[in-house]
């Protein structure tokens, strides 16, 4: 079975070696305090802080895919707080990032961070989490374009 | 004939000339029931992972794709690393399921190969999957995160087992190394279970799934426990003591052990593993052929095969060693027909010795027995064999001196035995010897059961 095990090795080392030098690749080219996209902002929808809840931001309707497929890509009426909490499940959930409501259930088992990672905050102001990777970092450019495909609307305050 | 597990049997053999009770708990020598029990594992995982959620939903892009394939493939090499902690136990159950703890030992390379390539195919699929978002969340997957505990245990095990594995594969290491590498990757078992069961993805969440994986975890676990601090509630102990040991060539030591206490029943063919207390070549097991006739001592050939053995000869007289076993299927008594041929190359003649000297105890047979060795066969056990088969009409001994006469084959033993199909071949030496004897034999017509052998040095 050595061959089995040098093919394992090989895969292995492969991977880590391409993922690694891309990563620092990648890290290395995006500037410093990179700014956030306007829909999204710090403060927690509720707080004094908070900014005016501005108009949403649409996205272009993504290509046909049943993973990413947003649920809703038209302007819709505001959606209440106490309307959000109704969807707190695996198999329906929305939660509040930046004083916006989106609908993730279609993104749960895509997420590369797993699923576990986002089902807690279903029915949940998000917007720290998602900020800050709850806690572990910050999530890419193109994690954010990709959340802008689930808006349902903002939440009415 | 096959005998069902547990039964004892009254056979007669082909000519009818005599009964005998046939040893308890003998089955054929096969690994059927390995494979059916990783077949039957395997397939409860693939139908729970796959009823845990819609199948549809796991592969509608190539991330979620690549993500399924990933969680499966750390599911079932989980499953098939705790069945590898299982087969090292050496419990009598698996390796009468087995036909020999040879072909365990075989099966356990075989898979846990297959558990590695499984496990270490998880993080790369997954982190091809993270990159379709963020190569450097991709790239995060192989650092250690002080805030998440699982995936630290997850990298600890993989890098742990590759280093382990590469380094039992291509490092000409000391046989203790080995030794210490094997029991590292045991240890390893429990930073991988971990892993499996707090990382999140489908064993996280509540179910069949997840009852399944704990079971399995479970049973590794125990197997691991069992094996390494109950070895004697799970395979038999004997005390013994040094009786003798003497060089019957440069490169093969004989000893000789008697009994401290209760003695060690066996069939003649068997193997123990012996290890040696305050000896200066080490405490380790290692396994070796009894090459006396069961009844108070024992007596064992090893050849001088790597830096553990080679020592052999220091261990002293009146040293105590703990004797484990018996373990094995290679036997005349476990064989149907009472024609037959031992053909043993080389160190292979050791469990013959312990047949020829337990021939009178049964009767019935008709044994010829083809020694083979590279013309540096002790003396000793030349003369050993020649009085053996001066006094026993039912056993003849062909000598064959590998560098005058070349190597045994189908045809010597075809002019010696003629016809070769009612013939029961048992063949003991070095691995190329006994693939190319039963390939000669099966082309010259003996059925394959009627061929048994046990592959020394695994």
């Amino acid at each position: 079975m050595r061959w089995l095990v040098a093919l394992t090795l090989a895969l292995l080392l492969g991977t880590i070696a391409v993922t690694s030098v891309a990563g620092l690749v990648t890290d290395q080219a995006e500037p410093a305090g990179r700014a956030l996209t306007p829909v999204i902002t710090a403060a927690p929808v509720g707080s004094a802080d908070s900014p005016a809840l501005t108009a949403p931001a649409l996205a272009t309707p993504a290509a046909a895919d049943p993973a990413t497929t947003p649920t809703s890509t038209t302007t819709q009426p505001a959606t209440s707080f106490a309307e959000l909490t109704a969807h707190d499940s695996i198999d329906d959930c929305w939660l509040a990032i930046g004083g916006n409501a989106y609908d993730v259930t279609g993104y749960i088992q895509a997420h590369p961070g797993g699923s576990r990672t986002i089902i807690p905050w279903c029915d949940l102001e998000a917007t720290v989490a998602f900020l800050t990777e709850d806690g572990r970092g910050e999530h890419s450019e193109e994690a954010e374009a990709l959340l802008r495909e689930y808006l349902i609307g903002p939440l009415s305050s | 004939m096959q005998i069902t597990p547990g039964a004892v049997e009254a056979v007669t053999d082909d000519d009818h000339r005599s009964t005998e009770r046939r040893p308890r708990g003998w089955t054929a020598p096969t690994g059927g029931p390995l494979w059916a029990s990783v077949a039957v594992l395997l397939g409860v995982l693939l139908w729970l992972w796959a009823s845990a959620r819609p199948l549809g939903s796991r592969f509608v892009n190539r991330p979620a794709t690549l993500g399924a394939i990933s969680s499966l493939a750390a599911l079932a090499g989980t499953v098939l690393l705790a069945m590898t902690i299982v087969l090292t136990a050496r419990l009598r159950l698996v390796e009468r399921g087995a036909g020999g703890l040879d072909r365990v030992y075989r099966f356990h390379h075989r898979l846990g190969a297959a558990a590695f390539a499984l496990l270490a195919l998880h993080p790369s699929l997954l982190a091809w999957r993270y990159a379709h978002v963020s190569w450097d969340r991709s790239a995060a997957l192989w650092r250690p995160d002080p805030a998440d505990l699982a995936l630290a245990a997850g990298q600890v095990a993989l890098y742990g087992m590759a280093v382990a594995i590469a380094a039992t594969m291509w490092c000409s290491v000391r046989h203790q190394v080995l030794l210490w590498l094997q029991r590292a990757l045991g240890v390893l078992f429990l930073p991988a279970a971990w892993h499996a069961l707090h990382a999140g993805g489908d064993s996280a969440e509540r179910g069949p799934l997840r009852w399944y994986l704990g079971a399995v975890v479970a049973l590794g676990l125990a197997a691991l426990v069992a094996h390494t601090f109950a070895g004697r509630l799970v395979s038999p102990h004997h005390r013994y003591e040094v009786r003798s040991v003497r060089a019957l060539s440069p490169t093969i030591t004989e000893l000789w052990l008697r009994p401290l206490g209760r003695s060690m029943h066996f069939v003649p063919g068997q193997f123990a593993f012996v290890r040696f207390k305050d000896q200066p070549i080490g405490g380790e097991p290692h396994p070796y052929s009894i090459a006396s006739a069961p009844g108070g001592e024992l007596r064992f050939t090893v050849k001088h095969l790597g830096d553990y053995t080679a020592h052999i000869g220091e261990v002293t007289v009146g040293a105590e060693a703990v004797v484990e076993g018996p373990y094995g299927r290679f036997s005349n008594r476990f064989v149907a027909g009472r024609r037959q041929a031992w053909v043993a190359g080389g160190i292979g003649i050791a469990p013959f010795l312990s047949m020829a000297h337990a021939l009178e105890d049964t009767g019935g047979y008709r044994v010829t027995l083809f020694y083979g060795h590279a013309g540096d066969g002790p003396a000793s056990v030349l003369e050993e064999l020649r009085a053996l088969a001066a006094h026993r009409p039912d056993l003849e001994v062909v000598f064959v001196d590998e560098h005058a006469d070349g190597l045994i084959d189908a045809d010597l033993l075809g002019r010696h035995l003629g016809d070769l199909a009612d013939v029961e071949f048992l063949l003991c030496g070095p691995p190329p010897m006994l693939h190319s004897l039963q390939r000669q034999l099966t082309n010259a017509g003996v059925a394959h059961h009627r061929i048994h052998f046990e592959e020394f040095g695994f």
